[in-house]
C-alpha cells in the first residue's frame, strides 16, 4: 500500500454556509453553518476517517470537497502527479474530467441511483460521461465490478427498484469506483447493511485501495468501523473538526473533551456488561446561531469562562495531533483501551 | 464484568414461547417466516435477540403482540405463554382485537417499533398521543398530571426542551426525534415486559448511550423485563443477560451473554463472531460469511444454515428432518449436529 505521505486532497479553511430564508419574499434571515472553516490533507493510498454526530457537517464536508456544493469559501487541492488543480476554481467543463478523480459513495442508497435506468446505466454512467471505453468494455467492466461487490451479472439488466437497501449500496460502489477513482468520500457505505456483508464490503474497499493505491474519506457514526478502516480518524462537532490524530493516538489518547464522551458512549464488544458512561447533557448549539468561543461549550463539562469567550483554534500538540481545546494539555482523559 | 448464569426459575418467568411458528401464504408460496423458535425471558432480566436481516426478529416480535397482517400471515403452531399474577394466558389463542389483547398490549407488553414513524399518527401532536395513553392505563391521573408526566418521559428520553416540543407535531421531528418519543410512549404504561425492536439503530452513540442507560435504569427500578432485537452485537453485549440466534426463522443457539460470545457454538455464531470490527477488540480481517441467505420460500432440507457453513456433513445435515436441539452445556442451547453424540 501507498502510504508514502504524499497529499493527494488538501483543504484548507473549506466553508458551506445554508441561507436560512424566511416569509413570502424567502428573505435571508441568516446562514447555517454547516462547514465552518474545515482544513485537512488526506495522502496518496490513505483513509481519513470522519465521526461525529448526526448533524454535524459531515455528509456537506464530503460534498464540499467534491464540489457537488458550490463552496461559501475555502480552499481544495487535488494533486494529480505533479500537478496542483484548485478545485473550486475550475471551469464547469474542467471540472468533468476532475470528477473522474474524485466519486462518491452516498449515504443514502435510495436517493443515489437513478430509478429509470438499469443497473448497468447506472454503474457505467461516469465511463460514459468522461467517454471511457468503449460499451463492450464498459459492460465487460461493469459484471466485473458486479461480481466483486458480490451481486450477480444478471442484475445488471434490471431497475435499482427491485434491489434492497444493502444491494443498492453495493451497486452504488461499483458505480463510484467504475471510472477508477484516485480519492473517494464514501459516506456511510455500510450503515444498515447486515454484518457479513458489511465485512464483505470493508474487506473489498480495502482491496480496492490496495490495488489502486485508492484514498477514502470514509464518513461513519460507527467507531468500530472507522477504527477498522481508518489511518488516521478525525472527529466533527457542529461544522468544525475538533481534532484529528492516527488511529490508535486518537482512540487511547483523546485530547478534546468531546472525543472522550464520545468514546465513552461506544458500546464495546470486548469489555461486556454494562459501564459507567459519560452522558452528554444539553444539546449542541443551532448552526444557525453559533455562540461565541467554544463550539462544545454548552454541553462540555471541563468549561471555563475562556471558553465562552475565545474561540480555541485547531492546533498541533503533538506529532500529527491536532486538537482545539483551551485545556487540551491539562486535562486527563479517558481513551478506548484494547 | 460478568453476568452470572441462573437457571430460569419458572417464578420469575414472563413470558415463554415455544415452537413457535408464524408464515405468509403469499401466491408465490409460503414464507416460513418464524419457524419453530423458543425464547424464554424473565423477570429484571434482559433478552437479545440477534441475527441476519429477514431472519425472523420482527415477526417473532409483532407475533407476541399479535400483530401480523392476517391475510396472509398466520400463527400456524406453537404457543405464546404469558405470566401474570399467578395465572398463564396463552396469547396465541387470544383474538388480536379482543379486549384481553388490548390489555396486555397496554399494560403488560409495551413495544419500541422498528419503523418509528408508524405508531404515531400525524393528526396529533406528539404529546397528546402520549397523554392519551397515560389516561386510558392510568384512570386516576388527571389531564395536567397526564401532561406532567408525558414531559418528564420526554426528558428523560433526551428531548431538548421538553416543556415546549411535547406541543409539537409527528412529522416536525427528526427520525432520531421521533424514536425517542416512541420509546417514552412505550414506557409510559410500565410495562413489564418491554419489546425493544432496534430501539438505537437511526441514533447517535451519545443519545443511544442515553437511551440504554435508561432502559437499564427503568429495568432495576422496577424489574421490567426487555426483549433487546438489535443488529449491533456491542450493544446487546452490553445489556443482554441471555441471548438467542436465528438463522432464517429458527433459533440456533441460545444461551447467557459470556457463553453466546465466549463460547459461540453454532457455527454461524462463530461466523458472525469473525465479521464484525470491534473498537477494543484486537484488530484483525474480518472474515465474512461466504454465500448468500437463502429464500425463506425454499427452505433447505435439514438445517438452515447447511449452504454456508464450512462443517457442512453431507448425508447427516441435509437429512430432511428439524436439527435436534442439543444442551451442549448447562443452559446453552444449539441447533447443530456438530454437537450430537449418536
Ligand atoms: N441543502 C441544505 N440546505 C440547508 N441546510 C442543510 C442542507 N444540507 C444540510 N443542511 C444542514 O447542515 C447541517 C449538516 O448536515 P449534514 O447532512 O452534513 O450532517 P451529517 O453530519 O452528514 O449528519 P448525518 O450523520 O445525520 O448524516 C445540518 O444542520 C443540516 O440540517
Ligand atoms: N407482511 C409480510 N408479508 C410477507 N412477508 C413478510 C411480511 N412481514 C415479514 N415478512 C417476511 O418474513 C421474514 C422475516 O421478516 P422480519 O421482519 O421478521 O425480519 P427481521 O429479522 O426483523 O429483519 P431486519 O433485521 O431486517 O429487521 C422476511 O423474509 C420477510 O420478508
Ligand atoms: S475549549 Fe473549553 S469548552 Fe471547548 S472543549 Fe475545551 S474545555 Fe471544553
Ligand atoms: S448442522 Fe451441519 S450444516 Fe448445520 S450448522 Fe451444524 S454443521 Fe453446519
Ligand atoms: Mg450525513
Ligand atoms: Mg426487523
Amino acid at each position: 500500500m501507498n502510504k508514502n505521505g504524499k497529499p493527494i486532497i488538501e483543504v484548507r479553511d473549506l466553508r458551506q454556509f445554508f441561507p436560512i430564508q424566511e416569509g413570502f419574499l424567502r428573505r435571508t434571515i441568516g446562514y447555517v453553518k454547516a462547514v465552518n472553516g474545515v482544513s485537512l490533507t488526506i495522502n496518496e493510498g490513505e483513509t481519513l476517517g470522519l465521526v461525529g454526530e448526526s448533524g454535524c457537517g459531515k455528509s456537506t464536508l464530503g460534498c464540499a470537497i467534491l464540489r457537488l456544493y458550490e463552496p461559501t469559501g475555502g480552499e481544495v487541492i487535488l494533486h494529480d502527479g505533479d500537478e496542483k488543480l484548485s478545485v473550486l476554481e475550475l471551469s464547469h467543463r474542467e471540472m468533468r474530467q476532475v470528477r473522474a478523480n474524485m466519486q462518491m459513495i452516498f449515504q443514502d442508497p435510495f436517493a443515489s441511483l437513478n430509478e429509470r435506468m438499469t443497473v448497468l446505466e447506472n454503474v457505467i454512467e461516469p465511463l460514459v460521461c468522461n467517454n471511457i471505453g468503449t460499451s463492450q468494455e464498459r459492460e465487460a467492466k461493469a459484471e466485473n465490478l458486479l461480481m466483486q461487490v458480490g451481486l450477480q451479472k444478471e442484475h445488471l439488466r434490471r431497475y435499482p427498484h427491485s434491489f434492497s437497501g444493502g444491494q443498492r449500496q453495493r451497486i452504488g460502489i461499483a458505480r463510484a469506483l467504475s471510472i477508477e477513482p484516485k480519492f473517494v468520500v464514501a459516506d456511510e457505505p455500510v450503515f444498515a447493511l447486515d454484518v457479513s456483508v458489511q465485512a464483505q464490503i470493508l474487506n473489498l474497499m480495502q482491496e480496492l485501495q490496495a490495488e489502486f493505491g485508492l484514498s477514502y474519506l470514509f464518513i461513519s457514526h460507527d467507531m468500530a468501523v472507522i477504527r477498522y478502516v481508518s489511518d488516521r480518524i478525525a472527529v466533527m462537532y457542529v461544522g468544525k473538526l475538533v481534532e484529528y490524530a492516527e488511529r490508535d493516538e486518537l482512540l487511547q489518547h483523546p485530547t478534546h473533551p468531546y472525543t472522550e464522551a464520545l468514546h465513552s458512549a461506544v458500546p464495546r464488544l470486548a469489555q461486556r456488561g454494562r459501564r459507567d458512561r459519560i452522558i452528554l447533557e444539553g444539546a449542541p448549539p443551532d448552526p444557525g446561531d453559533l455562540p461565541p468561543g467554544c463550539v462544545f461549550q454548552t454541553r462540555c463539562k471541563y468549561a471555563e469562562a475562556k471558553c465562552r469567550a475565545e474561540e480555541p483554534e485547531l492546533r498541533e500538540i503533538s506529532d500529527g495531533h491536532f486538537v482545539a481545546c483551551h485545556l487540551a494539555e491539562d486535562l486527563n482523559l479517558v481513551g478506548i483501551q484494547s | 464484568m460478568s453476568k452470572n448464569n441462573v437457571r430460569h426459575n419458572t417464578e420469575d418467568l414472563i413470558l415463554e414461547i415455544k415452537n413457535l411458528k408464524t408464515h405468509f401464504m403469499l401466491d408465490t408460496g409460503t414464507i416460513h417466516a418464524v419457524d419453530g423458535v423458543n425464547l424464554t425471558i424473565s423477570r429484571g432480566k434482559t433478552l437479545g435477540v440477534i441475527g441476519e436481516s429477514g431472519c425472523g426478529k420482527s415477526v417473532t416480535a409483532h407475533s407476541i403482540l399479535r400483530l401480523i397482517p392476517s391475510p396472509p400471515g398466520k400463527i400456524v403452531d406453537g404457543e405464546i405463554l404469558l405470566h401474570r399474577d399467578g395465572e398463564v394466558i396463552d396469547i396465541t389463542k387470544l383474538k388480536p382485537t379482543e379486549e384481553m389483547m388490548r390489555n396486555i398490549r397496554g399494560n403488560d407488553i409495551g413495544m419500541i417499533f422498528q419503523e418509528p414513524m408508524t405508531s404515531f399518527g400525524p393528526l396529533h401532536t406528539i404529546g397528546d398521543q402520549i397523554m392519551e395513553t397515560i389516561l386510558i392505563h392510568n384512570d386516576a391521573a388527571n389531564k395536567n398530571e397526564a401532561r406532567d408526566q408525558a414531559i418528564d418521559l420526554l426528558r428523560q428520553v433526551g428531548i431538548p426542551n421538553p416543556e415546549q416540543r411535547i406541543d409539537a407535531y409527528p412529522h416536525e421531528f427528526s427520525g432520531g426525534m421521533r424514536q425517542r418519543a416512541m420509546i417514552a410512549m412505550a414506557l409510559c404504561c410500565s410495562p413489564t415486559l418491554l419489546i425493544a425492536d432496534e430501539p438505537t439503530t437511526s441514533l447517535d452513540v451519545t443519545i443511544e448511550a442515553q437511551i440504554l442507560e435508561l432502559l437499564t435504569g427503568l429495568q432495576a427500578q422496577t424489574g421490567m423485563a426487555i426483549m433487546l432485537i438489535s443488529h449491533n452485537l456491542a450493544v446487546v453485549s452490553e445489556m443482554a443477560d441471555d441471548i438467542a440466534v436465528m438463522y432464517l426463522g429458527k433459533r440456533v443457539e441460545f444461551g447467557s451473554t459470556d457463553a453466546i460470545f465466549d463460547n459461540p457454538l453454532h457455527p454461524y455464531t462463530q461466523g458472525l463472531w469473525q465479521s464484525i470490527p470491534s473498537v477494543d477488540g484486537p484488530l484483525e480481517k474480518l472474515v465474512p460469511i461466504p454465500g448468500i441467505v437463502p429464500s425463506p420460500r425454499d427452505l433447505p432440507p435439514g438445517c438452515v444454515f447447511a449452504s454456508r457453513c464450512s462443517e457442512f456433513m453431507p448425508g447427516i445435515c441435509d437429512a430432511p428432518k428439524p436439527v435436534p436441539i442439543i444442551e451442549a452445556e448447562p443452559d446453552h442451547f444449539v441447533a447443530c449436529y456438530l454437537y450430537s453424540n449418536g
